[in-house]
């Protein structure tokens, strides 16, 4: 997934969206499992007043602005008085003897370095920090800390939920930063993973880039091929043959399940109904029967 | 069947050409060239332009009549069509575009500096690509009308084809239009299982195609902006998504939309509504998150082999378990393969170990092969999610799967991996030769009763039959069978072998087989379809036993196993026949005696006639073929040419000819026949007097050019079909095997059933093999029709080795009703003027009468000059070009000599008519230049196929070689000027056998004179050399005698 940057440096921070507004105008926060994931674990420590509340300052800019730094956000949220109130949300960095367990739990699954490679935020993470007693998203006080300037006694107050839901959304867009908050990048994963698989650093020799992407060559203009044989087919024709019988499976199910619901469906089994109607028509288009 | 009244206006040639232009990509244009030019380019003085100016097509076909000869195809359907107009560059010459049908020109002339790439301004019509769907299958009915399809069409009925292919096999995905929309459309998949196809597609584009999707610029000249590739690439682009989108118009499919949704889902969703056709109208652009619409193209682009390119492709070995091992877990192992060295493949163990030699040459360019590694198998995990299990451990290197996943591993999943740029190795039984159930039919020989009458079979006999079914070797009831197939395993190992089959698919077919012969017995024709085909629908292989006797005769034979017995000849048969005729003979017999029908196909040449001539008499003296007479249908031009064969070949027999004003019918016809062994007609009198005919039960019935029945619909076919015979043998020489509506009639004339019914036959055969080129549905037919068929061809010297070279054949046409009054009214004429004058008047009387008759020979309108040339009014015409299409059929060349100037123009627009393509012409006004490019052209390989020769002009040194039939539409009574004309063929540089072909008007002068010529009496000496004055030197008594008509010189009108 080609995580699309849109935090900047400025002095002493990361601003992570520079007008904080929720994009989603109604219903649930989070398009991809990870953030939905956020979402839930925060509303299972959440009370529902309190949330929607929250979610309401999300989509009407209450929340002026957003930054990361060292382990911290920090938000400036508009409530009933004139000043913002501050919202700090700490995540406990994992130490390094966590991150090693981690690193070793992800090591011993390549499905997770074969997903994250090929661009994906992979399910089975969450299974291998269980599994080392970590949590991937936040699950307790220890885990994360938030305070709020404003009076209220609860945690979290909706100004922290206002926050918790644009960052859940920012996550699906950045998916990797997940790591991040926890202490390390998808790079550095990567890496330690790489160090874990054993391939020897030395042999590292940067790829060539031999302009494989310029597929074929370019074919120039022939006035003489043009002169000699403008009219004709080229002779393959005569050995062209047709396949329409050759198996056939949906060419759908080559991309899978989509990576999102939509309406609690998965897209793709969503489309494939569509499959045997267009085979079925095309067919018919061809004067062809198949009874043998 | 829609038959276009192609000819315009008196005989206009019209080719219909095709195109498609990216810019605008919804669209598909047809444009038309004829041969009526008109206009040219205006001399210009002044400044030359940088880029040359373009002027008008001067063979433009207007819009107007594009879309006329185009709704006549489409059977007046609304489509919409636009007229436009498109400029593009075209080889040209001397200022003149060169047109398509002269393409051969083109070819010769590129050495010549004279040709040159000019723009032309035409007309266009164009429809949208729904429309062009609709169309498809109607546009090939363009190739029977009379309107010339030109390649560039037939490249785009390719195209189609393809699109509709790919739909066909499901291979689209969704996708966004751009980056810019989220218009999401279906674009086609092109696996690498079809890449090699798709290129050779782009590369047969036609030139053509490419300079029309270009167009031409005054101000920027010719832009080569669409390669091949591109234009193919947009246009199946393009046509996928309309085929699903008219697909989905046609049915749509809901798409669940649950009324919980959110707002945001709801709004992701309306963006796929529009694909599933379902709510199109509700499709509104909506703004997606950047994130989603990544995330989907994330999706999407796994479909497609865009993965990134590494050193070596990932590969899935699917592993047997041991055979003696406890564990019957299947492995799936790990591999990789270099792409630049397919055959290096090494196990994926290696790349997690310290590195090789091997791996060094793998990986050489890579910094993380692993990695490379890794994410294709995330690729391959969408795909494939039970791999996923196989993911759970550091060092993955192979995936365990149960048995029962094993065939959906096999059928469904390894094609989408391969799809998906994988590479799949499955174990060999899977895919070269999956093993297949074998159903043993034990047929029973056959009861007495069962058996017709005569103690003869026929095609539909029964016979009682039992059968198992054999697995991997070992035998099974039906009812174990099924028991098996039960099991929900569709993998079974039997005798140490797998065998994999859908065990749904095998139960339907296995129960359809039993509904079809529910009481245990099968008619023999089925059960020869059965042997010949070896198969049962997809899932069963066929073994047939003998059961000794007749039936296990014919199956020995249809198996090769034993060959007819060779028959004797009669000495009632006067001429000897060669081996592979005895050959076919004997083949003839052994079927017809079955009470089977037998198509004898052979070449044009090869002596079908003698055959069948020699094959009667042996059948009248040593089998018990009925004592009534045999029928023989032909065409009227070869009615005399039958008469004649029979008289050389068999002088016994009485043969009776049924054509003419004053022919018998009803009762009086079956009386007067009854005492002569041979009857011959006409198609047409078949056809009219066909309840006379079957009056009497024939004992055998032949149709000669059976091609003749090729409509199965037309009323000739079909009465043809209803003539009680015992026997039945067909004669043609054209090749049936690839003409697949001729063949099916010819078929069901011979063994009613056969083949099905002619829709069924038309879908499951016709159209795979003759559009399609399907190969399979081919080889399939070809095995079924191969017992019943057998074409020799002269080039297949094992099985013709004693053919001359030079094979010279009379051929005795018959004249038509006008030809013959003409000619008696002439005939009179000169008799008269021939008594009455003397000296050198009667000398000019019969000189010019001479000339007449021998026009008149050739077609009355060298007589009457009324201007209006068709081929039906000449007898020799008709037959020439019944013969002409053997020789286009067969993929030969020929040339056609008359010594008429005139004649031979009129020829070849006829000809070329006729053929629809190219017909060169060379007579005495042809310049030198023109002449040696003809030679040149026909020579060529893809030159063209007919040359006319006037004979004078027909000069010494022209080296035609490329022609293998030589045609003399009229005799030159000199055998040394006709051998001399002939010699362009037949010399040095000849591979092939040549054919001559002496056309000859039966029972006129013609007949007279190739008969003195034959028996070389004293006055063929006299002949020889000194043209026609001979004649005048005749008495009157011996001209008439000469030239009078005899009785059977014409057929009805």
């Amino acid at each position: 997934m080609a995580a699309k940057e849109n935090t900047s440096d400025s002095g002493n921070g990361v601003y992570l969206k520079r007008s904080p507004v929720l994009k989603s105008r109604r219903g649930a926060v989070g398009e991809m499992w990870w953030s939905q994931r956020f979402v839930r674990a925060l509303e299972e420590i959440g009370d529902s007043p309190r949330l929607s509340r929250g979610k309401r300052y999300a989509r009407n800019g209450s929340v002026t602005s957003i930054r990361y730094q060292d382990g911290v956000v920090e938000a400036k949220v508009r409530g009933s008085m004139r000043t913002p109130y501050t919202v700090t949300i700490t995540f406990r960095d994992y130490d390094s003897d966590e991150w090693e367990s981690v690193i070793d739990g992800m090591a011993g699954q390549a499905i997770i370095a074969a997903r994250l490679l090929s661009g994906e935020m992979p399910e089975e993470l969450e299974e291998v920090f269980t599994s080392v007693g970590l949590s991937l998203f936040p699950q307790s006080d220890d885990d994360i800390a938030t305070s709020c300037s404003c009076p209220d006694w609860a945690n979290p107050c909706k100004h922290i939920a206002a926050v918790y839901y644009i960052l859940a959304e920012w996550f699906d867009e950045n998916p990797f930063f997940l790591f991040g908050l926890r202490g390390m990048g998808r790079e550095e994963v990567l890496d330690a993973l790489r160090k874990r698989r054993g391939a020897a650093a030395g042999t590292d020799v940067p790829a060539e880039d031999e302009g494989k992407d310029a597929v074929r060559a370019q074919t120039v203009f022939s006035p003489e091929d043009y002169l000699r044989n403008f009219w004709k087919v080229g002779s393959d024709l005569d050995s062209f043959e047709f396949r329409f019988y050759d198996e056939s499976v949906p060419a759908i199910r080559r991309l899978g399940s989509s990576p999102f619901t939509l309406g609690g469906k998965d897209l793709s089994g969503q489309l494939e109904p569509v499959y045997p109607v267009a085979r079925k028509y095309a067919l018919g288009l061809t004067d062809m029967g198949k009874g043998r | 069947m829609i038959i276009v009244e192609g000819k315009t206006s008196g005989t206009n040639l019209v080719v219909i050409h095709g195109f498609y232009d990216p810019n605008t990509p919804d669209r598909f244009c047809f444009f038309g060239e004829s041969d009526n030019r008109s206009g040219g380019i205006p001399t210009r003085r002044g400044r030359k332009p940088k880029h040359p100016r373009v002027h008008p097509h001067p063979n433009t076909v207007s819009a107007e009549e594009l879309q006329r000869l185009l709704t006549g195809v489409t059977g007046g359907s609304d489509i919409q069509w636009h007229e436009g107009e498109q400029t593009a560059v075209f080889p040209s010459e001397a200022a003149a575009p060169l047109t398509s049908y002269m393409p051969s020109m083109a070819a010769i002339a590129v050495k010549k500096s004279s040709q040159q790439l000019l723009p032309w301004k035409f007309a266009t019509v164009s429809c949208d690509l729904s429309a062009l769907a609709g169309l498809y299958t109607r546009l090939f009915d363009l190739f029977s009308s009379g309107v010339m399809v030109g390649d560039s069409l037939r490249y785009w009925l390719f195209a189609i084809g393809f699109s509709v292919e790919l739909v066909a096999r499901q291979r689209f995905i969704p996708a966004f239009l751009d980056t810019a929309t989220t218009l999401p459309v279906w674009k086609p998949v092109i696996g690498s299982d079809d890449e090699e196809r798709y290129v050779s597609l782009a590369g047969a584009m036609p030139c053509v195609c490419e300079s029309c999707a270009n167009g031409y610029d005054a101000d920027s000249g010719y832009v080569f902006r669409y390669h091949a590739d591109t234009i193919l690439d947009r246009f199946v682009t393009s046509m996928v998504s309309q085929v699903v989108t008219d697909a989905l118009s046609d049915t749509p499919v809901p798409f669940k939309i649950s009324k919980k949704m959110q707002t945001s889902e709801k709004e992701a969703l309306s963006c796929f509504l529009k694909l599933t056709g379902c709510h199109a109208d509700q499709y509104h652009p909506v703004a997606l998150s950047e994130a989603f619409i990544a995330e989907i193209n994330t999706w999407l682009s796994g479909g497609a082999d865009e993965g990134k390119v590494h050193e070596f492709k990932t590969c899935f070995r699917l592993e047997e378990p041991d055979e003696d091992g406890e564990d019957n877990r299947w492995n799936i192992t790990f591999q990789l393969q270099a792409r630049d060295e397919p055959s290096l493949i090494i196990p994926a163990e290696e790349i997690w170990e310290p590195r090789t030699t091997e791996h060094t040459y793998l990986f050489s360019r890579t910094s993380h092969p692993e990695e490379d590694f890794l994410a294709d198998l995330g690729r391959a995990v969408r795909i494939f999610p039970g791999l996923a299990a196989g993911l759970k451990t550091a060092c993955p290197t192979a995936l365990a799967i149960d048995t029962a996943d094993i065939y959906s591993f096999l059928s469904e999943t390894s094609p989408l991996l391969q799809q998906a740029g994988f590479t799949v190795l499955l174990p060999p039984w899977w895919k070269e030769q999956p093993e297949k159930p074998v159903l043993n039919i034990d047929p029973k020989p056959p009861e007495k009763q069962k058996t017709t009458g005569s103690g003869f079979f026929s095609f539909n006999s029964l016979l009682d039959f039992n059968y198992t079914i054999a697995l991997g070797g070992e035998t099974f009831s039906v009812d174990e069978f099924m028991e098996l197939a039960d099991m929900k395993q569709s993998l079974v190992r039997v005798r140490g072998k797998w065998v994999a089959f859908d065990s749904k698919e095998i139960k339907r077919t296995l129960r359809a087989f039993e509904r079809k012969y529910a009481d245990g017995s099968i008619e023999l024709g089925d059960l020869l379809k059965l042997e010949t085909t070896r198969a049962f629908e997809q899932e069963f292989e066929v073994e047939v036993s003998s059961p000794g006797g007749q039936v296990g005769e014919i199956l020995d034979n249809i198996r090769g196993v034993t060959k007819p017995e060779v028959i004797e000849i009669p000495d009632t048969f006067n001429g000897k026949l060669r081996p592979y005729q005895l050959t076919g003979v004997s083949w003839l017999s052994f079927l017809t005696r079955q009470g089977l029908g037998a198509c004898l196909a052979d070449d044009m040449g090869l002596g079908k006639t003698p055959q069948f001539i020699a094959y009667l008499l042996s059948e009248m003296k040593y089998s018990n073929l009925p004592a009534t007479p045999v029928l023989v249908i032909c065409p009227m031009s070869i009615i005399g040419n039958w008469n004649r064969e029979f008289a050389r070949f068999a002088p016994g027999l009485s043969v009776y000819i049924h054509h003419g004003t004053g022919r018998a019918a009803g009762e009086e016809f079956a009386e007067a026949v009854s005492a002569y062994d041979v009857v011959i007609t006409t198609y047409s009198l078949a056809n009219r007097d066909i309840d006379t005919i079957n009056l009497v039960q024939w004992a055998c019935l032949v149709l000669d050019e059976a091609q003749n029945i090729k409509n199965h619909l037309t009323k000739q076919s079909r009465a043809v079909r209803t003539i009680p015979a015992g026997r039945r043998i067909a004669l043609t020489g054209t090749p049936v095997e690839n003409r697949l509506t001729e063949l099916w009639s010819i078929m069901d004339f011979l063994n009613r059933g056969y083949l099905g019914s002619y829709g069924s036959y038309y879908k499951e055969f016709a159209v795979p093999v003759e559009r399609y080129h399907d190969g399979d549905a081919g080889a399939l037919l070809r095995k079924m029709i191969g017992p019943f068929v057998m074409r020799r061809v002269k080039t297949d010297r094992s099985i013709i080795q004693d053919l001359p070279d030079k094979i010279e054949q009379k051929v005795f046409c018959t004249l038509t009703k006008e030809q013959a009054t003409l000619y008696q009214a002439t005939v009179d004429g000169m008799l008269r003027a021939a008594d009455e004058s003397e000296g050198i008047q009667r000398k000019g009387v019969i000189l010019s009468a001479i000339t007449r008759l021998k026009q008149i020979c050739n077609h009355p309108v060298l007589f009457t000059g009324d201007g209006c040339i068709n081929s039906v009014r000449s007898g020799k015409l008709v037959r020439l070009f019944e013969m002409l299409d053997e020789v286009i059929d067969n993929g030969d060349k020929a040339i056609v000599f008359t010594q008429y100037a005139t004649f031979a123009e009129q020829l070849q627009v006829l000809m070329r008519d006729k053929f629809s393509e190219e017909v060169l012409l060379l007579h005495g006004k042809t310049s030198r230049k023109k002449r040696d490019e003809a030679v040149e052209s026909f020579q060529s390989e893809n030159g063209p196929r007919l040359f006319v020769i006037s004979l004078k002009a027909g000069g010494v040194g022209l080296n035609l070689t490329a022609a293998n039939h030589v045609f003399h539409v009229d005799r030159w009574w000199n055998p040394a000027v006709e051998d001399q004309a002939t010699d362009r063929a037949y010399r040095i540089g000849q591979t092939k056998n040549v054919q001559v072909h002496l056309m000859i008007s039966a029972g006129t002068l013609e007949e007279q004179i190739d008969a003195m010529l034959e028996e070389k009496r004293k006055l063929a000496d006299e002949i020889i050399g000194s043209g026609e004055d001979w004649f005048t030197n005749l008495s009157t008594d011996k001209l008439r005698e000469l030239v009078s008509l005899s009785a059977d010189a014409f057929g009805e009108s």
